[in-house]
This record gives C-alpha cells, sequence and structure tokens, in this order.
C-alpha cells in the first residue's frame, strides 16, 4: 500500500467520525483567523502582504460571507436569483439611515435591515413562486425587483437620493469605538468580525444541511414534482429559503456599510453587485457548504490583485477577472470543490484501466 | 345516494353488484378533467378498499396517467370529487394529498439525482419526523425491502432503470401510505425483475397498504390484480375481476381498436 | 469623494409628501384636456425613442427565443457598434451611414466568435452559467475598448439638424435611427418568414429537439443565430452613434431597458419588440417630463415585474422569430 493510500484510508476514517464536521470547522476558521498573521511572515525577503493585504482579506471574507447567504436560497433550493443586491442594499441602507439619521445603534439597524431584507424576500418570492417562474424568467425578476429598489433609492430624498450616506462617528450615536460601536480605527478588528459573520452564517447553513429542511431544499432543487409527490411543501419551504438567504445577505450590507465610508444606491444596488455577491458560490461549487468560502478566496484576490498589479493600465484588470468568469464556468461548471472527487474518479479510472491491461 | 344514480353507474361501470371486502379507502366520483377543450376525464367513478390491488387498464391515451395526476393532486379535476378516507381531497396541492396517505410513483421515473438513494427515500420519511436519524431508519427500512439497501450511498442518478424504478418505489413506500399509486412501474423491467416487483406489491398488501396500478403488461396486472378498472376515452367502461373483464365485449372493442391485448 | 457628498442638498425635484405621486398626474391630465402643444413633441420624442429601443431588444430577443440564452454582453454588442461607426466616419472619413452595415459585419463576426469561445462549449449546462460566461465576455470587451480609446466620451460629427412638422421638432438623427430601425426590423422578419434559412431557425425557436430530429443542423444555426443576434446589436449600436455620445459604458442602460422590452414584447417576437420599445420609450419621455428624477424608470421595473408575473410569454406571446 502506497504512502498516498495510506493517507487516503486514514482520511477516509476520519471522515466517518461523528466529530469529524467540528475539527474540519475549526480548522477552517481557525486558519481564518490567523491569515492576517500568515500573510506578514516573511519568506525569503518576500511577504504575502504585498499580494494579500488585510483590505483584500476582509473583502475577500465579506464575499464569502454574501455567498454562503445566497447559496442558502440558490445553491440549496436551486432557485437561481440574480437580485441579492437588493437585500444586500437594505441591510446596507436600513443601517445607514438609523444611524444617520435617527441615531441608532448599528447592530439595531443591522437586524431591522435583516428583517425588512427578509420581508422583501417573502414578497418577492411568493409572487415568483406563486406564479411560477422558473429559470431566466425567475432570475431576470429577481434582477428586477433589486433594479427597481436602486432607482426608488435612487429618487428618494428621504433616503438621501444618489448622493446616499456618508457614515457617522461614534459619538453621533452615542458610542466610543469598538465592538458596541461597529467601528474600529484599525483594519484587524473588522477583519474578525466579518470572519465570525461568516461563520455564523456557515454555521446556520450547517444546520440546515444537515435537518429535514436542508433534504427538502435539496428536493426541491432536484425535483419539484417529485418533492411534492411525497409530501414536500415546496412554496413554503422556497419562502423559508428566500427569507433566510436575504435576512443574512442584508446582514452583509449593514457589515459593508459600516467599513466602508459611503453607500450609494449606484454602489450597493449596482447591477454588477449582484454578480458579484454569488460569484464565489458559482466558482466554488454551489450547494456546498466549502464552495462559497473557497470561491471567495480565487475569485476576490484575483480582481483585487489585478486591478493593484496593472493598476497603471485601468481596465486591464477587468478583461483579466471577465477571461477567469468564462474559464471558470467553462471548466469547472460544478464549481472548485468538486475537484478532488473528480480527480479521484479519473485516478480510478486511471488504475481500472491498467488493472484490465494487466 | 338515490337508487337512479346508483343505475346509472352501474351502467357504465357495473361494480354495483360486486360484493367487496373492507372499508373503502379511495373514492373517485364523477372526475373529470379538460385541457382545453379537450375532455381527457369524463366523469370517472372507482373506489379502492383496504387492501385491495386495483389494475387500472385501458389503451393508449385513454386517462390513465390523468386519472393518476387528478388523484394526486398534480392538478385539480375539473369536477368532481376524490375522498380518501372519507376526506375529500380533491384541489388540494400534492403534498398535502401525500400527508394524508396517499403516495405516486412517475412513469417516468424522476430520481432526485444529486441526492444519495437513501436521501431519497428518507425525503418520503420525513413526513412523519423531523428527526433525520429516524428518517433514516425508516428508509433504510424500506431500501431493505425493495432490496436497495446496498445502494444507501450511492447517487441516485447513477442507478440503472431496474435499480431507479425499486428507487421510485421506495420512496413513494417511505411515507407509509394507506394507498399506493403505481404508474407503469414495471416498464423496462426484465421478466425476474417484475416477478420481484410483483412479489413486492404482494408484500404490501399484506401490511395493508392499497395499491392501484397502471401497468401494459397484461398479464401481469391479470395476475395481481383483485379488480381490474377499464378506462377507454377518458370514460370508465368497466370493472371487475380479471377474468369477466376480459370477456367484457366493451373492453374486447376497445383494446382492438389501437391496443395489442398481450403486451 | 465621499466627504462632500453629505453637503450636497437633495435635488429641489424630489420634494416628500404625497404631492409628488400625485401631482405629475394631476399636471399630465391638464395637459391632456387642454391639448397642449407639448404632447404633440413628447408623442414624437417617444417615438423616435422607443423605435430605436425596439432596434436595441431586436438582437437579444432572437437569442434569447433561438437559443434559450440570456446574453449579457448584448450591451456591449451595442458599444461596439457605436465604435465601429465612430472609427469609420472618424478614421476612414466614411458617412457613419455606410459605417453602419460595416457595424453589422464586424459584430457578425465578433458575436460567431464569442458564441464559438464561451456559449457553444456550455450550451447544455446549466442557464446560470451562461449568463456568467456572458457577463465575463461583457467585462473583457467592455475593459478593452476602455483600454483602446480611454473612457471619454464620443461622438460622430454629424450634424444633421432637425425638420418642424406641424409645429413638431423632429431631431434627424432619431428620425434616421426611426427608419433604420423599421426598416432592420421588416428585413429580418422577411428573411425569417421567407428563406429555408430563417425557417430552419424559426424550426430550432419553436423546438430545438424536435428540430434536431427533422435534420436540422442545430450547431450551425447557433452560429447563426449569435451572428445575426450580435449584427442587430452593431446595427442598432451604429444608429445610436448617429445622435448621441456613447463611452464604453453605454450598454448598460440599453441592456435593462433591452431586458424589459423583450419581456413585455414576449421572447423572440418582433413586433412584440417593437410595441415593447415604445411602451419604454414612451415611459421614458412622458416619465422624464412629468415625474422628478429618474421615476420613470421606477414605472418601467413595475411594468416588467407585473408583466413577467402575469403574463410572461408576453404581449405577443409565443415564438414568432
Amino acid at each position: 500500500m502506497s504512502a498516498i493510500e495510506t493517507v487516503r484510508d486514514r482520511y477516509r476514517t476520519f471522515d466517518d467520525q461523528r466529530y469529524a464536521p467540528l475539527v474540519k470547522g475549526v480548522g477552517l476558521f481557525g486558519l481564518l483567523a490567523a491569515l492576517p498573521t500568515i500573510i506578514e511572515i516573511d519568506v525569503a525577503g518576500m511577504e504575502l502582504a504585498a499580494l494579500l493585504s488585510l483590505k483584500v482579506l476582509i473583502l475577500t471574507v465579506i464575499y464569502a460571507y454574501t455567498a454562503q447567504a445566497w447559496n442558502i436560497m440558490s445553491g440549496y433550493t436551486g432557485q437561481f436569483s440574480f437580485g441579492h443586491a437588493a437585500f444586500f442594499g437594505i441591510g446596507a441602507y436600513a443601517t445607514q439611515a438609523l444611524v444617520v439619521d435617527a441615531a441608532v445603534n448599528p447592530w439595531i439597524g443591522m437586524l431591522v435591515g435583516g428583517v425588512l431584507a427578509g420581508a422583501y424576500g417573502l414578497i418577492i418570492g411568493a409572487l415568483s413562486f406563486r406564479f411560477k417562474l422558473q429559470g431566466h424568467y425567475f432570475a431576470l425578476a429577481t434582477l428586477a425587483f433589486a433594479e427597481l429598489l436602486r432607482f426608488v433609492v435612487t429618487n428618494m430624498s428621504e433616503l438621501r437620493g444618489a448622493n446616499g450616506y456618508f457614515k457617522a462617528f461614534p459619538r453621533d450615536y452615542g458610542a466610543e469605538y469598538g465592538l458596541v460601536a461597529f467601528q474600529f480605527q484599525n483594519d484587524l478588528p473588522y477583519y474578525y468580525l466579518i470572519v465570525g459573520f461568516l461563520l455564523v452564517v456557515t454555521l446556520v447553513s450547517w444546520l440546515i444541511k444537515n435537518s429535514w429542511v436542508g433534504l427538502y431544499f435539496f428536493a426541491i432543487r432536484e425535483d419539484e414534482r417529485a418533492a411534492a409527490s411525497v409530501g414536500v411543501p415546496s412554496f413554503r419551504y422556497k419562502l423559508i429559503g428566500v427569507a433566510v438567504s436575504a435576512f443574512f445577505t442584508a446582514l452583509g450590507g449593514a457589515y459593508w456599510s459600516m467599513y466602508f465610508n459611503t453607500i450609494r444606491p449606484d454602489t450597493v444596488f449596482a447591477l454588477f453587485k449582484n454578480v458579484e455577491l454569488l460569484l464565489p458560490a458559482v466558482v466554488g461549487g454551489p450547494g456546498t457548504l466549502l464552495g462559497p468560502i473557497v470561491g471567495s478566496f480565487i475569485v476576490t484576490p484575483v480582481s483585487e490583485i489585478a486591478r493593484t498589479t496593472f493598476s497603471d493600465i485601468n481596465g486591464l484588470d477587468r478583461i483579466i477577472y471577465g477571461a477567469f468568469l468564462v474559464a471558470i464556468v467553462i471548466y469547472s461548471p460544478r464549481g472548485v470543490v468538486s475537484w478532488p472527487s473528480q480527480a479521484r474518479a479519473l485516478w480510478e479510472r486511471v488504475r481500472g484501466d491498467e488493472e484490465v491491461s494487466e | 345516494m338515490s337508487a337512479d344514480e346508483t343505475n346509472a353507474q352501474s351502467v357504465d361501470d357495473a361494480d354495483a353488484d360486486i360484493d367487496r371486502d373492507g372499508e373503502q379507502i379511495l373514492s373517485v366520483e364523477g372526475v373529470g378533467k379538460r385541457f382545453s377543450g379537450l375532455q381527457a376525464l369524463d366523469d370517472v367513478d372507482m373506489t379502492v378498499n383496504r387492501g385491495e390491488i386495483i389494475g387500472l387498464i385501458g389503451p393508449n391515451g385513454a386517462g390513465k396517467t390523468t386519472l393518476f395526476n387528478c388523484i394526486s393532486g398534480a392538478f385539480p379535476p375539473t369536477s368532481g370529487t376524490v375522498r380518501l378516507d372519507g376526506e375529500v381531497i380533491s384541489g388540494l396541492p400534492a403534498h398535502k394529498i401525500a400527508r394524508a396517505g396517499l403516495a405516486r410513483t412517475f412513469q417516468i421515473t424522476r430520481p432526485l439525482e444529486e441526492l444519495t438513494v437513501v436521501e431519497n427515500a428518507m425525503v418520503g420519511a420525513h413526513i412523519h419526523t423531523r428527526r433525520r436519524g429516524e428518517a433514516r431508519e425508516i428508509a433504510m427500512e424500506t431500501l431493505e425491502f425493495v432490496g436497495l439497501a446496498d445502494k444507501a450511498e450511492e447517487e441516485a442518478g447513477e442507478l440503472t432503470v431496474g435499480a431507479q424504478k425499486r428507487l421510485e418505489l421506495a420512496r413513494a413506500v417511505s411515507t407509509r401510505p394507506e394507498i399506493l399509486l403505481l404508474d407503469e412501474i414495471m416498464a423496462g423491467l426484465t421478466p425476474s425483475e417484475s416477478n420481484q416487483m410483483l412479489d413486492l406489491f404482494r408484500q404490501l398488501r399484506e401490511r395493508g397498504t392499497s395499491l392501484l396500478i397502471i401497468e401494459h403488461d397484461m398479464k401481469a396486472i391479470m395476475n395481481i390484480s383483485d379488480y381490474v378498472k377499464v378506462l377507454d376515452q377518458g370514460k370508465g367502461i368497466a370493472f371487475g375481476a380479471p377474468e369477466t373483464v376480459v370477456e367484457d365485449d366493451r373492453v374486447i372493442e376497445a383494446y382492438i381498436g389501437g391496443f395489442d391485448v398481450d403486451a | 469623494m465621499g466627504h462632500l457628498v453629505t453637503s450636497v442638498a437633495p435635488l429641489p425635484l424630489q420634494g416628500g409628501g404625497l404631492g409628488r405621486f400625485i401631482d405629475p398626474f394631476v399636471q399630465f391630465l391638464t395637459d391632456i384636456t387642454n391639448l397642449e402643444p407639448v404632447l404633440l413633441q413628447l408623442l414624437a420624442f417617444g417615438l423616435l425613442l422607443g423605435g430605436v429601443y425596439a432596434l436595441t431588444a431586436l438582437g437579444l430577443t432572437m437569442i434569447f427565443g433561438v437559443m434559450d440564452v440570456i446574453n449579457f454582453a448584448h450591451g456591449v454588442f451595442l458599444v461596439v457598434g457605436m465604435y465601429s461607426v465612430w472609427l469609420v466616419s472618424e478614421m476612414a472619413g466614411i458617412s457613419p451611414f455606410l459605417g453602419i452595415p460595416i457595424a453589422a459585419a464586424v459584430l457578425f463576426v465578433l458575436g460567431v466568435v464569442v458564441h464559438v469561445l464561451t456559449v457553444e462549449p456550455i450550451i447544455e449546462a446549466p442557464q446560470q452559467n451562461q449568463l456568467i460566461a456572458t457577463l465575463g465576455v461583457l467585462f473583457i470587451i467592455q475593459s478593452a475598448i476602455e483600454i483602446v480609446f480611454t473612457p471619454d466620451p464620443q461622438q460622430v460629427e454629424l450634424s444633421l439638424g432637425s425638420i418642424q412638422v406641424g409645429g413638431v421638432f423632429i431631431p434627424l438623427g432619431q428620425f434616421y435611427a426611426l427608419v433604420i430601425a423599421l426598416g432592420t426590423m421588416l428585413a429580418v422578419r422577411a428573411f425569417l418568414n421567407r428563406t429555408d434559412l430563417g425557417r430552419k431557425i424559426r424550426g430550432t425557436a419553436d423546438n430545438r429537439d424536435g428540430a434536431r430530429y427533422v435534420g436540422i443542423n442545430v450547431r450551425r444555426i447557433n452560429y447563426l443565430t449569435f451572428g445575426i443576434g450580435a449584427a442587430l446589436a452593431g446595427v442598432a449600436g451604429g444608429s445610436i452613434a448617429l445622435f448621441q455620445r456613447f463611452d464604453p459604458f453605454t450598454g448598460e442602460t440599453y441592456l435593462i431597458n433591452a431586458f424589459v422590452i423583450v419581456i413585455l414584447g414576449g421572447l423572440g417576437s418582433f413586433p412584440g419588440a417593437f410595441v415593447g420599445g415604445l411602451i419604454v420609450g414612451m415611459i421614458q419621455v412622458f416619465g422624464g417630463y412629468y415625474l422628478p428624477g429618474t421615476t420613470a424608470q421606477v414605472l418601467i421595473f413595475l411594468l416588467f415585474i407585473g408583466t413577467l408575473l402575469v403574463k410572461p410569454e408576453g404581449l405577443f406571446g409565443g415564438a414568432e422569430a
């Protein structure tokens, strides 16, 4: 037995243990927590930090978070949403409007945003599912609901129209820099906070996947009629998926609005925000727990590194990003996390052929 | 029910004088279905009692699958009533009908492809419990029953046709239904697989499950069914024990018009 | 730049209260009862804009209808058309009108290349993959234009002036674009209805598997459809360049409105696209006049959502193309 096989068998034994998910989760999030330190380690005079700043790490985890939230609806129940910017924007705007205009603590604003987004999701879902929109039509409808909000907000002076909000200082809402204020004076606490967000949404996803709810979600994704024939109330469960997904996406928007200084309709409700929010999940592997996280660590740094590396030629980064998108959907339609199992299948086929030829 | 109505019913499928045992599980009363101008089902009546196996036969396009769809809630009938255990179920959505105790399989199998075999069966089992462990136990029992336990962890999409048919059955049986509607579940099976399937039907009946079966294999259906209901052009034309039905003039006439009896 | 934002007062037009929803409609009704001449002018502008919008939607509706692919690169195809006409007239000194067929040819080739490289490999994959692939194409082409021609707006040097018909002012650039739109629409309809190839394309739109079954080379039809769809975007972009400034990012607004028009008019329907274009054009022109800011766009999206829900097959349901 070769060394590789021994390792593989040991891994399989480990994988069967009840505690395996816990160990993997602790490992993954331990690694995420250590990343800011790791990128500063000096290897042969080169620091990873030169390429991968803390700011890029924060962006990466933000999109891992939003993709994980998107995944609950679109990856699990199979209802492909192209309008998650609606929920993201609601979270950002609810937080800022309450903080700036009413001096309400951002954590409360965030929850208000989450509930509002959930409600908007329920409206979108109830209408679309009642009228049986599917495939492209459903995707276009969700996009339309997001674009609708962009124009509504742009034209509402109460929400400061196209100008948007500029983040308030903590003292303006009776707090000091720190967790309570949702504002910090440097990036490191922001990083740990978004890792915490990611941990929560990943935990929720794991709980869903490992309960009847997740099984119902997957059954609906695979074949709604077959699912209904064995008692799955698909309308209700699709709504649950939308609401949960919208709620968590809005929390991401709230975080965004507290990390960056300004929000405008053209940033948080932007047409391409819809894409950015979901892309890591599609790249990593829709419907999987690890996919959105792995996907974001591939997509986000690529676009950020391209942006900083080719900063002298405006637009070159987007060409690289675009080519990357095309390549990833052509060569890995089921996502990066399917690579190990595909490689294993290939390996077994090769080995199988060898055995036959012997 | 007035004497006239009873009479009217006995004219079209003559089941009034048949003496059947057991309590009534399913009753289909005057069910009709219209699709934009086409009358697919017209005033169909039939009943299924507990523990019975009823065969539903008829030439292609007779409306058998349409009747299944009306009963199981895939779409509502345009007229008439369906009762399960005395409760009206017509017009309810499919998932509620499944929860009321009626499960079905599909003519073209619809495995939940990217789920494993046991997960497919668990979806049905979750009708009874929200606990994953319990659902898994129920699912494994039914997989044992249909003989798929050794394939429990395989992806459903990878199964052979024969195994997919058994999975289709297992998923429905996992809901522990009072009555099972089986739509050509033996089509495409080898003779030995078909025999195993017939054996499963008998075991299900022994457990108290009623079966309503659409099948093209006349030999199998005549062999297994207690009674046979014949549809032609959306209407019930005969009902009775298999041996009497095959001698009915109207049945013979319907079948000569485009259906080979020994198929 | 964000630091300045808070000091800017809200636009005076965006006043609060319910009045802002009611007043414009009161104004509109008053104008109608008074038979204000401005209505006729707005109608003319709506017609002109609607015709151009219809033209921008033709290629999209064809690709969507025949191949069931949402082409996100359609907006940037329009932009390529605009730059083609601009290049031809600026560099080679050829009339911009002659530039339009050149733009169509350029886009046909580009469309086929894009199709072969990105869409064809995943034509059977989940629909969202096609969406993301065409989005990638959008980024690539848009940024390439930005690098080569800078992000600054460009303009075709062409002063066509305007005419007055019965007190209505008609800018000729937009008028010619409308004529081109109508001509193109009729030509493509004739192609689809009268020629053998056109009938094959329509057959494929109706039923892909059936088309394959009767021996139509669906692969070839896909090439052609994507190429023709892109070429139509070239004609549309070229026509817009006759009267409007543009930059590499102009395509985005046209893309979104083209989606609305395609759904409004019905998938694959050319007359539908024309009516859909008129509706969107009219709402924008009248809304722009009576409503504050970009509120008209809110109406357009409400109409879009309503159509998707109630009549997803569109006003002219069924695949006409």
